[in-house]
């Protein structure tokens, strides 16, 4: 009979696993967790770090030129400016584009307010050299989804043309652009237009050519992006331009406060960027944890494994088996394993890659553009896991490969060295649990929170009106309300109630008479005197009708009051809002509404009266009080001219909550698996610690020891491993809550009773698994177990 | 009035639950064990003379028959009750000594005192360093296991046993890991022990050990067949 060998090694070893079976698929499924991970972290970096857009054909080096305010927002630089750059001894090529909308009457005669991509001549000849025969000369260039969303029904665009109120021509449709120019930077333009066509849209006749140039020149609008050979140093080249004269003749621009900065590659929206950068360290911190998790998990699996199968491996040793046999079918079993991994890893990857372009701050920056899974990346990510995997087997194996042959029973203990290294894994668990809890403690709580002190009912709609042509009068508003049977039912606002742009950065804030002087951006919006109550909002100080003065929010509040804290004082008191909304009195203060969401921590706010005409603003109405159909109504017939757009205002808020309650659920689903590796790998753990000084508590039991002192004894380093863990949870919370607030997510501050809570569940978690291991290993221990 | 024998076990039985079905460990036992008294309890392996130990020292249970320890009825003991008695009345010697390894030699042998709350802690350590003087270690008291010898282990062991001065010794093979010269200590130190008023039940294969009790108890396949 002839036996095949073959496999024989490998079968020992896939036994061996038998009844662990479900141990060895979350091993497998943890490595493969980290492996995806790493894939999209490191394929993440590529998109910060070091990818050009696909738009951008050339591979020389890119950079961003523009202004950058206080508050980490751009803005364009002067034409001037990138005429000086390309003097510049490193620059090869300079272009630019100019964002904008504009009001054109598209070829079917419909009026529309179109988002607009002016482009210099040299745009598509230095970055796009394919299109070069296919975008020349002046006109429009169709974007793709501009042209799916209205034109794909015309076989073709020759002929038509877009029709602007300066321009005494019409301005022809010249083609469509590839999809990949749909997103540009921050913007998603529906039509390109040729530069020359600027020319129309200053304050002056487009006749006084010289005029014309001087403000096209000067006016800080331009969105700079420059090439060179090679790596410019941007800070050098800041200075450069600093230095240089940028004066336009007769042409005097505002000061704003803003600075050049030159980004590598495009780079046009930085907060995004830097938002997308802290959620890539996010991803970096939980990838860490996880690893560092998974790692230990599978040295105490392996080890546990390595005890149990000590004997069979020192009697094959005995019998002459050489060493490499037991060595390469360890190997072979932990590479299949590896395979496996890399397989499952490429399904999380893909769900992971999913994730991320549902992510709204990595559509916003990626605008559009997805996160594609390179095979470069995910092979680096399965290489390192595949190590880490074969060196997690193996240092179990190679200490047991140093175990004396012949072992005769006497009393041994652990050295010093594995007793510290036990502890210090331990430790970490312990830490990483807690740290899980703690978030999933504060997140839960800061939700309930968030729910409970929200300010604005669910049933309130707004509907946005963008009206052409001559503006509307505030009367003519407030006559709106008198179609309809409550007064005032509808408020109005100038602006989005989810505009950030609003913020006055360069204006300060003052109180007379206060010691403080408190100077502070805030964000200013003019609303109609009835806003609050239509909102149904409470105001501390107003009483009357509201009919001058500004209304200021809590936040506001309590950092006008300073030290005071009294909120009430601020009422009365006189606040500088700058040039445009000059000295006003403060008259109420309404607590924070979430403009920005209810995870944003919310920002100072002033609230105005709604004066002046305006061609945008916001209709607010309850249900209860006018219906959608009723509004529309009234609107269509006593408003020319007009583009609306209908949303509730809580869907306006979810809008803004995306980002943060993205972070926030990734974050909750990251601690639960956490807390559940943690809890696995305890247990196995727990059992293999208990296991080998078995005959220890049962020699406990036999003299008489109580069972609670038999539990002390053999939980008495997982107490101490969780006091140890509770201030290196700490620092991990602090560090975690320090990139939610620099991501402008709002975290309660670090809660003491959801801390002592949070150690509490983790000690109950603990006892819970030691008092199961406990009781099915120790308090049921046999005679058996002392021979 | 006449004391009751420290051990009576009349019709004894004893089975485990295996996936084969029951398997009857014990048959019939009957024994009466007086003060004293140095049994040694002998039979091939797999006879049943490490459960009959083990339900003696009340860490087992039993399906028929009685077991009266003194004046209590075993099996209506608690589990707070037996663990008392094991503590006060019943010291136990392992063929592995079952030192723990984190503990010195004297910290090892106040162990029981611990666990009995009628005891002073001041008198921990006297009462510790007096039993390892009784095995001639008291130069040994601030060893850790590791630091000693098997017959020196042994000896602790012993310690242990005897430091709550118990009416009832159970040695399970206490010389199956020890030279003969050492074995010759510890079967002397139990003989002495015996003779000032402990019982003394070893389990042995070692028939020099088995020689120098008072009785034998043979068993085969559970049952008790000799016995002189």
């Amino acid at each position: 009979m002839r036996i095949d060998t073959r496999y024989f090694n490998f079968y020992r070893e896939v036994q061996r696993w038998r009844g662990q079976y479900v141990k060895l698929v979350v091993l497998i499924f943890s490595y493969a967790l980290v492996c995806a991970l790493l894939a999209v972290t490191l394929r993440l970096g590529d998109v910060l770090f070091k990818d050009l857009p696909g738009w951008i054909e050339v591979d020389n080096y890119v950079y961003s030129v523009v202004r950058r305010h206080n508050d980490g927002a751009v803005s364009g630089i002067e034409k001037n400016a990138i005429n000086t750059l390309s003097t510049a001894s490193q620059i090869t090529k300079t272009s630019w584009i100019w964002p904008r909308s504009m009001e054109l009457t598209k070829p079917n005669g419909q009026v529309g307010n179109l988002s607009v991509l002016v482009f210099s001549q040299t745009f598509f000849e230095n970055l796009a050299p394919s299109l070069i025969s296919e975008v020349q000369g002046e006109g429009i260039w169709l974007s793709h989804h501009f042209w799916q969303k209205n034109f794909s029904d015309h076989v073709s665009v020759d002929g038509l043309f877009f029709v602007h109120d300066r321009v005494e021509f019409p301005i022809p449709i010249r083609g469509v652009l590839p999809s990949k120019f749909d997103a540009v930077g921050p913007w998603k333009p529906d039509i390109w237009l040729s530069e020359n066509y600027l020319a129309y849209s200053t304050p002056f006749s487009s006749k006084n050519t010289q005029l014309v140039d001087r403000f096209l020149n000067a006016v800080p609008e331009y969105y700079g992006i420059i090439q060179a050979d090679s790596a410019v140093e941007p800070l050098a080249l800041v200075n450069w331009l600093n230095d240089s004269d940028l004066m336009v003749g007769g042409i005097v621009i505002q000061e704003d406060g803003a600075e050049y900065a030159i980004y590598k590659n495009i780079n046009f929206d930085p907060l995004a960027k830097s938002a997308l950068v802290e959620q890539w360290t996010l991803i970096i911190i939980l990838l860490v944890l996880f690893g560092m998790l998974v790692v230990i998990n599978s040295i105490i699996i392996f080890s546990a494994q390595s005890l149990d199968s000590q004997a069979e491996y020192r009697l094959m040793r005995i019998l002459g088996a050489k060493e490499s046999l037991i060595f390469k079918t360890r190997f072979v079993f932990a590479l299949v394993n590896a395979l496996i991994v890399g397989v499952i890893s490429l399904i999380f990857l893909e769900i992971l890659s999913e994730i991320f372009n549902a992510t709204p701050v990595f559509s916003s920056y990626m605008n559009g553009n997805e996160l594609s899974a390179s095979f470069t990346d995910w092979g680096a990510a399965w290489l390192v896991t595949t190590g880490l995997l074969l060196t997690t087997t193996f240092i179990p194996l190679v200490k047991q490969r140093n175990d004396s042959l012949f072992k005769r029973q006497a009393v041994t203990g652990k050295s010093i060295v594995r007793k510290v290294s036990e502890f210090i894994m331990l430790t970490a668990q312990m830490a990483i649990v807690l740290f899980a809890i703690e978030l999933c403690f504060h997140i839960v709580w800061d939700q309930v929170k968030r729910e409970q002190t929200h300010v604005l009912k669910s049933n309130v709609n707004t509907i946005k009106v963008n009206k052409f042509g001559s503006p509307i009068s505030i009367a003519s508003l407030r006559n709106a309300n008198k179609n309809f049977g409550t007064n005032g039912s509808l408020a109005f606002s100038a602006t989005e109630f989810t505009n950030t742009h609003s913020v006055l950065t360069e204006n300060s804030v003052r109180i007379e008479n206060n010691v403080a002087k408190y100077e502070m951006p805030i964000q200013v919006w003019a609303v109609s005197d009835n806003f609050f109550q239509v909102l149904d909002v409470p105001l501390l100080g107003l009483s009357d009708r509201w009919r001058n003065g500004v209304v200021i929010n809590a936040t506001a509040a309590k950092l006008l009051s300073g030290d005071n804290n009294d909120l009430l004082n601020t009422i009365g008191q006189e606040i500088d809002l700058g040039v445009i909304y000059g000295v006003q009195r403060i008259v109420g203060i309404a607590p924070d509404i979430p403009h920005q969401g209810r995870s944003a921590a919310p920002r100072p706010s002033v609230y105005t009266l709604l004066v002046n005409p305006v061609n945008q603003f916001v209709i607010y109405h309850q249900n209860s009080n006018a219906t959608h159909s009723d509004v529309m109504f009234w609107l269509n017939n006593h408003v020319a001219n007009i583009e609306t757009e209908r949303a509730a205002l809580q869907t306006l808020i979810d809008e803004q909550d995306k980002v943060a309650y993205f972070l926030m659920y990734f974050t909750l689903a990251v601690s639960l698996i956490l807390v559940g590796s943690v809890v696995v790998g305890l247990v196995y753990q727990i059992r293999a610690d208990l296991n080998s000084s078995k005959w220890e508590f049962a020699t406990l039991v036999a003299i008489g020891a109580p069972d609670s002192w038999i539990f002390w004894r053999s939980s008495a380093h997982l107490i101490l491993a969780i006091i140890v863990a509770v201030p290196i949870s700490l620092i991990l919370l602090v560090n975690y809550q320090l990139i939610l607030t620099s991501l402008q997510i709002n975290m309660p501050q670090i809660n003491v009773t959801l801390l002592l809570s949070s150690v509490l569940m983790t000690g109950a978690i603990v006892s819970w698994v030691m008092y199961l291991q406990l009781r099915k290993l120790v308090l049921r221990a046999s005679f058996a177990d002392l021979r | 009035m006449l004391m009751a024998p420290l051990i009576a076990i009349k019709n004894l039985s004893k089975s485990f639950a295996t996936q084969a079905g029951n398997v009857d460990v014990l048959h019939d036992i009957n024994l009466a064990i007086e003060d004293g008294e140095s049994i040694a309890i002998v039979g091939p392996s797999g006879s049943g003379k490490s459960t009959l130990l083990s339900i003696i020292g009340l860490l087992e249970t039993f399906q028929a028959g009685s077991f009266q320890l003194r004046d209590h009825a075993v099996d209506e003991l608690t589990d707070r009750q037996k663990r008392i008695i094991r503590n006060q009345h019943i010291g136990w010697i392992f063929q592995n000594f079952n030192l723990l390894p984190d503990l010195t030699a004297w910290e090892n042998v106040a162990l029981p005192l611990k666990f009995n709350q009628s005891i002073n802690r001041q008198h921990y350590f006297s009462l510790a360093l007096e039993a390892l003087e009784r095995v001639g270690l008291i130069d040994k008291a601030k060893s850790f296991p590791t630091q000693l010898s098997g017959g020196q282990q042994q000896r602790v062991a012993i310690a242990r046993a005897l430091v709550t001065k118990p009416g009832l010794l159970l040695a399970d093979e206490p010389t199956g890991n020890l030279d003969s010269e050492s074995s010759k200590t510890i079967v002397d130190l139990l003989t002495q022990l015996a003779q000032e008023g402990s019982a003394v039940i070893v389990v042995t294969h070692d028939d020099s050990v088995a020689r120098r009790c008072s009785r034998r108890l043979t068993l085969n396949s559970g049952r008790l067949v000799d016995e002189n």
